[in-house]
């Protein structure tokens, strides 16, 4: 069976860095699924994010200096992220369906909230996770989190004003990464 | 005294003195670089005393203290090269006061240009050079005799490298030359930095774990060269540092912003250039040695360090 990953960003970052807190269970999802043999997808969203982060880190190194080894390990991280960003696929939201991530941004709106920019992120990152499962050629299209609050747990209420707004029978899964752990582990 | 000299004049006399006061037999150390610190040596005790040279300008370049003003002049006087010992100058016409204070300052100061190399450097990096610049110059020269070493070990028929010898620990080192870049205010040549440090981390990380050395050797040449020829002018505090006669100190502002510019561009081109070909040629270490990496120092990682989520919240604030 043809299986897609669409990745939220705490997911790369909790996969490559050995301090993250679900590092344990993005890994053992990254082994079960490698990425040799299954698509994994990536949007602009989480890249600008991942790479604005890098850039801010960098420059912050130079006026507040960490300690060394930590800052190697930092910039081994990152060099991390960016070699597995580059074998994945990069997802832009095609111009035919930009009406339709909008409608699908505005309907969850009110359900993730939008009062932050990690929730704005949030919010992009799940309607393009869903735009993109309406094109894809995979048996099965799974969003793949680490956010239990904003994303996991409002997942049935995303996905049933989506299918309502977009008149259409949405078939993505969305996965929070921890869980996944806890119960196949 | 408020005197004014020409800064022809100054150069010229600083040459003068030099060749009175200096040796023959050690005149041949004294080349265009040691005779442009010299000089500016002197401006500074110059000025110091009220005497102003016009369209002088000075600043902290690739070598410590600098002067654009004695490097066009020696270029422009002596084509040839310039060479104490042979250098004819004209006749200067400048007051007692302003020749006095030159000769004994030359006197004073001379000692310190018969230096050899190592011990030179020491002296203007680490004496002469402000506080706040010192471990930068010095971050450099580590990093020019890094990729020394490392051209001697992989010409060798068998290498044999530890990787944690703080010779050859080259992590170590940029994140130290890193610490020492918070002088840069322009946030792309940071970027270009990280993006070449980057480049040099993985390939070091590939032939820990054994790739070809000779191959290796080929782009840390180029990096290398890189390096000398376009990065590192890029690094130093040149621009916050131009001093001396205010309306070429502006112009020679201006003039470098512009090749700073130029640089940029041409250094963004070629690491895309690099990058693709060390891909092309496997040379990218594979996601398994970067993990393996990864948990390789974590071992080594202070008690409290933050993950990178962590990190990153903490920016946001």
């Amino acid at each position: 069976m043809s299986c897609g990953f669409f990745c939220d960003t705490g997911v790369i970052r909790g996969l490559c860095d050995k301090l993250d807190a679900h590092n344990e269970s993005c890994e053992f999802f990254f082994d079960k699924y490698p990425i040799e043999t299954f698509e994994y997808v990536i949007p602009t969203t989480v890249i600008n994010e991942l790479n604005y982060f890098k850039y801010k880190q960098t420059k912050e190194a130079a006026r507040n200096p960490l300690h060394k080894i930590y800052f190697s390990y930092i910039r081994l991280v990152q060099q991390y992220i960016d070699l597995y960003i580059s074998q994945m696929t990069h997802f832009e939201c095609p111009e035919t369906e930009k009406n339709n991530l909008n409608d699908v941004i505005v309907s969850i709106q009110p359900i993730i909230g939008f009062d932050t920019h990690n929730k704005q992120n949030d919010i992009q990152i799940t309607a393009e996770a869903i735009i993109w499962s309406e094109g894809s050629r995979n048996e099965s299209n799974s969003l793949i989190t680490v956010d239990k609050r904003d994303i996991y747990y409002k997942k049935d209420k995303i996905i049933r004003i989506c299918k309502k707004n977009l008149q259409c029978d949405l078939q993505i899964y969305f996965v929070y990464l921890p869980r996944y752990f806890k119960e196949k582990y | 005294m408020g005197d004014n000299l020409q800064y022809e004049d100054l150069i010229r006399y600083v040459i003068k003195v030099a060749q009175e006061k200096i040796p023959k037999e050690e005149q041949k150390y004294i080349n265009s670089t040691r005779l442009n610190k010299m000089t500016i040596l002197v401006f500074k005790e110059l000025n110091k005393n009220n005497i102003n040279t016009n369209r002088f300008i000075w600043g902290y370049y690739r070598h410590g203290f600098y002067s654009r003003s004695v490097s066009n002049f020696l270029k422009y006087n002596y084509r040839d090269g310039f060479n104490l010992e042979e250098a004819q100058v004209k006749d200067v016409n400048i007051s007692n006061d302003a020749k006095n204070l030159i000769e004994s300052t030359v006197v004073n100061i001379k000692d310190f240009f018969l230096k050899d190399s190592k011990s030179f450097c020491k002296w203007v990096y680490g004496e002469i050079t402000p506080k706040e610049y010192q471990e930068f110059y010095f971050n450099h020269k580590k990093m020019e005799r890094w990729f020394e070493r490392m051209n001697d070990e992989l010409n060798k028929e068998a290498i044999n490298i530890n990787f944690k010898d703080k010779n050859y620990d080259i992590s170590s080192l940029i994140s130290a030359y890193y610490f020492t870049l918070g002088h840069l205010e322009d946030l792309e040549i940071i970027e270009i930095f990280r993006r070449y440090t980057d480049i040099i981390e993985l390939l070091i990380l590939k032939l820990k774990n054994g790739a070809n050395p000779s191959k290796v050797k080929i782009f840390l040449d180029k990096l290398n060269l890189l390096y000398i020829n376009r990065i590192y002018s890029l690094l130093p505090p040149y621009t916050y540092t131009i001093d001396g006669d205010k309306t070429f100190a502006e112009r020679e502002k201006e003039i470098h912003l512009l090749k700073i510019e130029s640089y940029k561009n041409s250094i963004n081109k070629e690491l895309d250039k690099i990058y693709k070909e060390i891909k092309r040629n496997e040379l990218l270490p594979t996601l398994e040695e970067m993990k393996n990496q990864i948990s390789e120092i974590k071992m080594e990682l202070p008690r409290d360090s933050k993950s990178l989520q962590e990190l990153y919240k903490d920016l946001n604030h």
